[in-house]
């Protein structure tokens, strides 16, 4: 099973290699524009902070971390492609079929197919910069158990992303018209929010780790991995274990949804289809 | 009278579209709420009450940034021709007998009005629970706001119109541009954080950047953090500018469109 994958990932990195040297000044172009993204959306929190000397409670080089955790996280889930994280868009658009009728399970195909590790290794390579940069700021002491449990809250942050978009995405089996756009929406819902949460209402707060958790994407892990003011000690596992939560949750979610679907298939290329 | 007509039935088609498959398109605007709660939260760790930071007081701050959000999409111009140009669907726009530009114009004031019901009305019904006093400097500021949004819409569509003219002449995909676009709203407009505001004085540089003219010059009118006169007449020459350039670059680029869509 896990040869296969590898296979197939390894399949996915030779395509982007090859796709990267026959079209150069495209991929060039389009690494570029990937960077300026993320660069560009760390830059804004990164000047206000610089202007001001801190927010909230966070100095410019904790409010630097955070952004790097949040551009690694991306950088990460970017290098599997869109397909994997925009379920609702392949059901809306009739594409689940294509990946049904490969001789695949489906968690491999939307793992695999879409792999492309060459294009965004710019943005990765910047924010493990930055990490490095502004751990060495702060005087983190990186031991081995630092560094593991850094990993294993980058994990975290991807698998609640992913729980995240899945849940949202799942509606598209229901209303894959309506729906079909929900999963990017669902994106923008949890990766447009960059600022250190601390001074935020705790209600607000609440929901931004709970319904919306964008704040566990990067601003609650990076606090307790930093042991910024307001972090428990136990805080360093709460992005872990709501992981857990989130994605036992969505996997609720996309059972029942492909049950409906097994029902109905997809209506996009029926004469009444709305894809016709 | 026919050429209003059919720019407000456009207008109309696009204001209902959204609609047409349920109460969907209600999801993304929950993300503007976020956004501009937790940037109201913010501001005041950075700016104690009664002090003045590069000409702003918190409570100017805090209203730049609900007007920013409430007034978000017109702040920053997006019309549906690029992803048009990219999917083919401009192909029949050209049989239209509207010009390009209005009609896609048309179809973007449309696909304003959820927004402004869902999003901007609450916001500013809201703001006084929010702590933030929503009303403009003084009356003269808020006659001047309206003017000088007209013109930052002008701006903003004639920027649109250039991306798209790169977008034919360069093959660019519309998301290559977007990127680009994000960076530049992030920082260079003034859209989300007042420029004055920005460290190694680059408010002070980016104040005379169209993109300036297109977000940050209505909001300064409006709060009364900045000279209303010398912000309209910048706005009103990037508008002239713009425009004649924007328009000499689509006549002659319209023949390079090429459409992929299918």
């Amino acid at each position: 099973m896990a040869a296969e994958t590898l296979r197939l990932l390894g399949a996915g990195a030779r395509l982007n290699a090859i796709r990267i040297l026959r079209t150069r000044e495209q991929a060039i172009l389009f690494t570029l524009t990937d960077f300026a993204w993320h660069s560009g959306a760390m830059l804004a929190p990164i000047l206000v902070a610089i202007r001001f000397g801190h927010i909230g409670g966070w100095p410019v080089a904790a409010v630097v971390f955070m952004l790097a955790y949040g551009a690694v996280v991306a950088s990460l889930m970017d290098a599997f492609g869109d397909s994997p994280w925009f379920l609702s868009q392949r059901i809306g658009r009739g594409q689940l079929d294509h990946a049904l009728i490969q001789p695949q399970p489906l968690w491999r195909i939307l793992l695999t197919d879409a792999f492309t590790p060459f294009d965004f290794w710019p943005v990765l390579t910047l924010g493990l910069a930055l990490l490095t940069w502004s751990a060495v700021g702060l005087h983190v002491t990186a031991s081995p158990g630092w560094l593991g449990l850094l990993a294993v809250n980058l994990l975290a942050s991807i698998a609640v992303q992913t729980a995240f978009l899945y849940s949202w995405g799942c509606l598209a089996f229901w209303a894959p018209r309506g729906a079909e756009e929900i999963s990017s929406a669902a994106a923008r819902l949890v990766t447009q929010v960059s600022f250190p949460l601390d001074p935020v209402p705790r209600p607000l707060r609440a929901v931004l780790v709970t319904a919306v958790p964008s704040g566990l994407l990067s601003w609650l892990p990076a606090r307790a991995l930093l042991h910024l003011p307001g972090a428990g000690a136990a805080d360093v596992w709460l992005t872990p274990l709501a992981a857990i939560a989130l994605g036992g949750f969505a996997l609720v979610l996309l059972r029942l949804g492909l049950r409906q679907y097994r029902r109905t298939g997809s209506m996009r290329y029926t004469d009444f289809g709305h894809r016709r | 009278m026919h050429f209003v007509r059919a720019h407000l039935a456009t207008v109309r088609i696009a204001a209902f579209g959204p609609l047409a498959d349920g109460l969907w398109a209600v999801v993304p605007l929950a993300l503007r709420f976020l956004r501009v709660l937790i940037l109201l939260a913010i501001w005041p760790t950075l700016i104690p009450p009664g002090a003045v930071v590069s000409g702003y007081r918190l409570g100017a701050v805090l209203t730049y940034s609900l007007v920013a959000e409430m007034f978000s999409a017109q702040l920053n111009v997006r019309t549906p021709i690029d992803a048009a140009l990219w999917t083919g669907a401009i192909a029949t726009r050209f049989t239209w007998p509207m010009p390009l530009a209005t009609q896609y114009a048309a179809e973007m004031v449309g696909e304003w009005a959820l927004p402004m019901l869902l999003v901007s009305a609450p916001l500013l019904l809201l703001a006084p629970f929010l702590g933030v006093d929503p009303r403009p400097a003084s009356a003269l500021s808020l006659a001047l706001f309206a003017v000088s949004l007209a013109l930052a819409i002008a701006i903003g569509v004639a920027i649109d119109m250039a991306a798209t003219v790169l977008i034919a002449r360069i093959d660019l995909g519309p998301w290559v541009l977007d990127a680009a676009r994000a960076v530049v709203l992030a920082i260079c407009s003034g859209a989300w954080i007042p420029l004055a505001l920005l460290p190694f004085h680059l408010g002070a540089v980016f104040d005379w950047l169209p993109f300036a003219s297109a977000a940050s010059a209505p909001l300064r009118i409006y709060t009364g953090t900045g000279d209303p006169l010398p912000l309209l007449a910048l706005q009103a020459a990037w508008a002239v500018v713009l425009g004649l350039a924007a328009r000499a670059a689509w006549i002659a680029s319209r023949e390079k469109v090429a459409l992929y869509g299918g």
